[in-house]
């Protein structure tokens, strides 16, 4: 790089100003050859700093001036050197080699230049000029003592005795396209000041060796992108592990200028990234990068693999679901087969199981973030995809330089393929299907902003239909429309300006007995949010986040299924506005982020409720690849309309339940591409509301079973969730992995203080993932899982209904009994081919590839007089075929 | 709510073919049919406990009524009131029960109905507790009395006590008022007796009934099943499908009629699988 940007004429040219005279041997040039000057990977740098006249012998280089001066001038001696990179393939080999340098020497000792003079291949040459850029030289002086530049002859040699161990192993590549930056130049800075020099390979990929422990910043200046300075903690005996993710300059958004493995937990504390490229290939997800968020920590395995997230302890409606941080009724379709959005649009999915930042409110549990791209692709492109469950069509149309437009359909087939075969049988039959569009336009801005409008629709249908065509007897519906648009903008002195807007219906209807509306739960709703983000920096101490976030709408809801649930009814505006702000305080190796939210929500029918939730985060570099955090914060809900409104049996003075979380973590980057994440994590949950438990209401898995609480609504209820988290990550070049442990328990306490176990409370969930890329464009995965069964409450007796001619299970102690114990394995092989304009891509997702029958609910005959669980889902070999442009 | 239930698993389950929930393989209580179905306070009923026994286990009987004012039973704190202990003849057990006359100022306006329940548990000899305390009702204030009062109170958790096979516990109800026009129990008329069915195949069981308002009839056997748990009596009639098991035998047949304001009638015939 500096080769090719400083140039002027050779020694003995005159230069504005000056002459640079310098003897050879003893007029200009000096030649400092040393059998121990310079050996890649010794760390004894003292022997080699200084040239030793003895083995340096002074040699001549082309096109000097042999004039003798009046006075001997001084050459540059070399004062400290790092050990450098030994090439891999080299080492392996046990290859050993010199190379001749030509090193030019700045005025303050500083290497300003280096050419290979007598090579050595085998990746010598690039290695020694690497190494020599990171030379820190006395300066030489010319005849009048004063510093000057100067060129020398230097013999680098490469012994394998010597080689020193990798300290930073990183990749570079852009956001827009994932495409590496080969032969790019990296800096590594030390704290001292001290440069070490690496360049990227073809991959992007590139090592740096021999580093003191230490913090050092990785310096590098991707051409057309966003200049990456990136601080690492380098530790004698681990392999620092570096991803570094460089923006076109005319695509600098929120806070993903650089994206650094170590680093990735910055923004939040507990924030667990999946990008699409990581689980595209992963078995038993489908590529669905939101359904991978379910093999994380803190997730508990959903029952008959339903699209549920229970994230720590808490149940599914306590969590949060986003798109861009506006919020979203729900991620996954009934099924659970797939995300509602098409994950080609989703760029990562931020899972935060808890201890978030004050930017997140309104919910007890976790929250999932579906973070959608911002980048404009090189070309337009598009593809089909079939497999067993839906069919997908996708389109990316570029239109100019800095717009793209992007639309997708989708439509599962399940009841295309089932109802036609169950229609024959003369029995009922259910019949789940889903579809689910999105549109969106985006459009960078010069200056860094960005604009994008995304409409999405998504409807879920599941029914059960007479077999004599007599209508549906029971059926459940969920759609919903959004337009959400956003207005990504830097601002001067560090600031980012963020802008979402998101509107549109949701409807969930459920039909029963013929009525297509027996019961309906509707919003039409809007959210506002407005944020200016301004980021700590390596010159900024002190960083802000500042929001406001609105919701609001018009709730409305029916349950007239009387058969089994008391008429409600009722209709609500409604209007829930949230302040928060946010500073982060960096001290050293301490960041202290202190937030706080203001939350209310405001009835139509005059009730109005708040909530203060003061968080507190810290994270500290606790060693040179470690990172220490900690978290304790407030975070609440508020009832839902059903449960306040006076038209709904509600009870109005509902406070918001909340819950205290803490949290305390380690992050460690390991050799190899590892990476391991331990936290420990303890929720006390307050004033949550029990009650009614007995009325119909929508649910996204299984039934509820009793025993209920059926009294009136009250804040009575509270909670504990303790636990411990392990993720331990590996993303090398062709392999990506992970193992997830969570160990946890989860308890609850009712009306009269009766203790009772969480529904879903698994006290141990396992889950390994690993996908290998192999030669000839195949792929393997595998994914095992092992889980603690749900608890549940043993029926002992029954009691005989001979007016309802049914009967009624009489309950055992609470929560005495547990399902077994689940396992399962699911296999995929990917298999694509290359064409010249397209790509054709094959696979088979085997899940649950050992047909375990896994009792994941409990049910019981008719009469209560033998358990009869309700097993997971049998081996389903899943193809799916892909033709992409 | 457990109909719910049942019926949200059937997304999960489906169904089809003979229903199971008609067959019955164990002892159990079928029915308590209380004639009058209404009456007023002080007044007289005659309850009509009808038990299938297929495994001949000879159970002891135990009935009672239970008056509910929001404090337990009425009837709770002398469980030598209307408690009666005995054994089946030809598969019943014929109680007399009078209506508390105490529910008078309860019902005096003339149009409220108070539900008594009436419990009936039948369990293979030795095998229920209760049934052997009321058989010898304790000395009142005993530990047993005690035990036999809470039972009877609240047979919900008294049931946990209880062994889940051999035994069925049940309740009915018997109407309390003052109406001028109670409710009256629906009339199964006569007919369909000793019907045969193939084995394998199926038998329709056309009945006539007399009845005032919405009537559901349900139909069950000891050898194979009916194809619904639940029939509507339509124009004053209903046919119940009877499906042969697939093994030859004689099968007890219990048709019970149930009104939806109250009233219950029961017909019941030895039928053969051929």
């Amino acid at each position: 790089m500096h080769d090719a940007r400083r140039s002027w004429p050779d020694f003995g040219v005159a230069r504005p100003g000056r002459v640079y005279r310098l003897p050879v041997p003893g007029l200009i040039f000096a030649l400092c050859l040393s059998t121990q000057s310079a050996h890649a990977g010794d760390p004894s740098t003292e022997e080699v700093s200084r040239p030793d006249p003895q083995e340096g012998s002074p040699a001549a280089a082309p096109g000097l001036d042999s004039t003798p001066p009046a006075v001997e001038p001084i050459l540059p001696v070399l004062l400290s050197q790092l050990p450098g990179n030994y090439p891999p393939a080299a080492l392996l080999a046990g290859k050993e080699a010199a190379v001749l340098l030509e090193i030019d020497v700045g005025e303050d000792g500083r290497v300003i230049g280096v050419r290979v003079v007598e090579p050595a291949g085998d990746g010598f040459d690039e290695a020694a000029v690497q190494a020599a850029r990171g030379f820190v030289f006395e300066a030489g002086r010319d005849i009048t003592g004063a510093p000057t530049e100067a060129r020398i002859l230097y013999r680098y040699r490469f012994s394998v005795a010597r080689a020193a161990p990798p300290s930073i192993e990183g990749v570079v590549r852009d956001t827009s396209a994932d495409l590496p930056f080969p032969g790019l130049d990296i800096r590594v800075v030390g704290a001292d000041g001290t440069v070490a020099w690496a360049v990227t390979d073809d991959e992007g990929r590139f090592t740096v060796s021999g580093l003191p422990p230490g913090t050092w910043t990785i310096l590098a200046e991707p051409p057309g992108h966003v200049a990456l300075a990136t601080p690492v903690v380098v530790t004698d005996g681990v392999v620092t592990q570096a991803s570094l993710r460089a923006e076109s300059k005319a695509e600098i958004t929120a806070d993903r200028t650089v994206t650094v493995t170590a680093d990735r937990l910055s923004a939040e504390l507990t924030e667990r990234t999946l990008s699409q490229e990581e689980v595209r290939f992963l078995p038993g997800t489908g590529g669905d990068v939101v359904k991978a968020v379910q093999n994380l920590p803190g997730v508990a395995r959903a029952p008959l693999g339903v699209g549920q997230l229970i994230i720590r302890g808490t149940a599914p409606e306590d969590s949060a679901y986003f798109l861009d941080g506006a919020s979203i009724p729900i991620v996954f379709h009934f099924s659970g087969l797939s995300t509602i959005l098409n994950g080609d649009f989703i760029s990562e999915v931020a899972y935060l199981p808890g201890n978030y930042g004050a930017r997140y409110g309104r919910a007890l549990g976790g929250l999932v973030d579906l973070r959608t791209n911002d980048v404009v692709p090189e070309k337009s492109g598009g593809y089909v995809s079939l497999d067993l469950f839906q069919g997908t069509a996708w389109v990316e149309q570029k239109v100019g330089k800095d717009t793209v437009l992007e639309f997708s359909l989708r439509r599962s087939w399940i009841d295309a393929v089932l109802s036609p075969v169950l229609s024959n049988s003369g029995a009922t039959f259910r019949a789940p299907r889903y579809w689910d569009a999105q549109a969106r336009v985006y459009h960078r801005m010069k200056g860094g902003g960005s604009v994008d409008a995304l409409a999405l629709f998504s409807d879920d249908r599941f029914s059960v239909v007479g077999s004599a065509g007599d209508g549906v007897a029971i059926g459940l519906t969920t759609t919903f429309g959004k337009l959400r648009a956003r207005w990504l903008q830097p601002l001067p002195h560090g600031w980012r300006n963020e802008l979402t807007l998101i509107g549109g219906p949701e409807d969930q209807s459920f039909a029963f007995d013929g009525d297509p509306e027996a019961a309906y739960e509707r919003r039409v709703g809007f959210g506002v949010r407005e944020e200016l983000v301004q980021a700590v920096t390596p010159e900024r101490a002190v960083g802000w986040r500042l929001g406001a976030d609105l919701q609001g709408g018009r709730d409305s809801f029916l349950y007239n299924v009387v058969a089994f649930s008391p008429y409600e009814s009722d209709a609500t505006w409604l209007f829930a506005p949230a302040l928060y702000v946010e500073p982060t305080f960096r001290l050293g190796p301490v960041s202290l982020t202190p937030g706080l939210r203001g939350d209310a929500k405001i009835y139509d029918f005059g009730q109005a409720y708040a909530a203060f939730d003061p968080r507190l985060s810290a994270r500290v570099l606790a060693g040179p690849t470690s990172v220490v955090k900690a978290s304790v914060g407030r975070y609440s809900q508020f009832a839902t309309t059903r449960q306040v409104s006076p038209g709904g049996d509600g009870t109005p003075d509902l406070v918001p339940e909340w819950s205290l979380q803490s949290s305390l973590g380690l992050v460690q980057q390991l050799p190899l591409g590892l990476s391991v994440e331990a936290t420990a994590f303890y929720n006390r949950l307050y004033d949550l509301v029990v009650g009614r438990e007995d009325r119909f209401k929508f649910f996204t898995g299984p039934p509820p079973v009793g025993p209920f609480d059926a009294g009136e609504y009250a804040n009575a209820g509270t909670g504990r969730v303790c636990g411990a988290e392990l993720l331990l990550r590996l993303s090398a070049n062709k392999t990506f992995g992970l193992v997830a442990a969570t160990f946890s328990n989860s308890v609850r306490y009712g009306r009269d203080g009766e203790q009772s176990l969480f529904e879903n409370d698994q006290p141990y969930v396992l889950n390994a993932l690993a996908s290998q890329e192999l030669p000839k464009r195949w792929r393997i995965g595998v994914r095992g899982r092992v889980s603690a069964g749900d608890p549940y409450t043993p029926v002992v007796n029954r009691v005989y209904d001979m007016q309802g001619r049914a009967f009624i299970p009489v309950y055992g102690e609470t929560d005495s009994a547990r399902l077994p114990a689940t396992w399962s394995v699911d296999l995929r092989v990917d298999k694509e081919w290359q064409f010249k304009k397209w790509a054709f891509t094959t696979y088979l997702d085997l899940q649950n590839a050992f047909n375990v029958q896994n009792p994941e609910v409990m049910s019981w005959t008719y009469d209560y007089s033998e358990e009869a669980p309700i097993s997971g889902l049998p081996v389903i070999p899943a193809i799916g075929f892909r033709g992409e442009l | 709510m457990n109909r719910w239930i049942a019926l949200s698993s059937g997304l999960l389950i489906g169904c089809g073919g003979a229903n199971e929930e008609t067959l019955v393989d164990e002892l159990r209580v079928m029915d308590i049919v209380a004639d009058p179905p209404e009456v007023a306070p002080g007044a007289e009923a005659t309850l009509t406990t009808t038990v299938a026994d297929p495994l001949d286990v000879a159970p002891d009987i135990l009935v009672w009524t239970c008056t509910n004012l929001g404090d337990g039973c009425l009837e709770a704190s002398d469980p030598a009131q209307g408690t009666t202990v005995g054994t089946l003849t030809e598969g019943q057990l014929v109680t007399p029960v009078f209506a508390p006359a105490a529910l008078a100022a309860v019902v005096a306006d003339g149009t409220t109905v108070l539900p008594v329940l009436v419990w009936a548990l039948a369990c293979a000899p030795g095998a229920c507790p209760p049934i052997d305390l009321a058989a010898m009702p304790p000395e009142s204030g005993s530990a047993d009395a005690d035990t036999l009062s809470a039972f009877l109170a609240d047979p919900f958790t008294g049931a946990r006590d209880l062994p889940l096979a051999g035994t069925s516990l049940a309740f009915s109800q018997l109407g309390v008022s003052m109406r001028s026009e109670p409710v009256t129990n629906p009339v199964i008329l006569a007919g369909n007796d000793a019907p045969e069915v193939g084995v394998g195949d199926s038998l329709d069981l056309t009945f006539d009934v007399e009845a005032e308002g919405p009537t559901f009839a349900y139909g069950y056997t000891t050898l194979g099943g009916f194809d619904s748990a639940e029939y509507d009596v339509v124009d004053g009639s209903v046919t119940l499908t009877w499906y042969g098991s697939e093994e030859p035998g004689t099968a007890d047949l219990w048709i019970i009629v149930n009104g939806e304001e109250g009233g219950s009638a029961l017909w019941h015939a030895q039928g053969t699988v051929r």
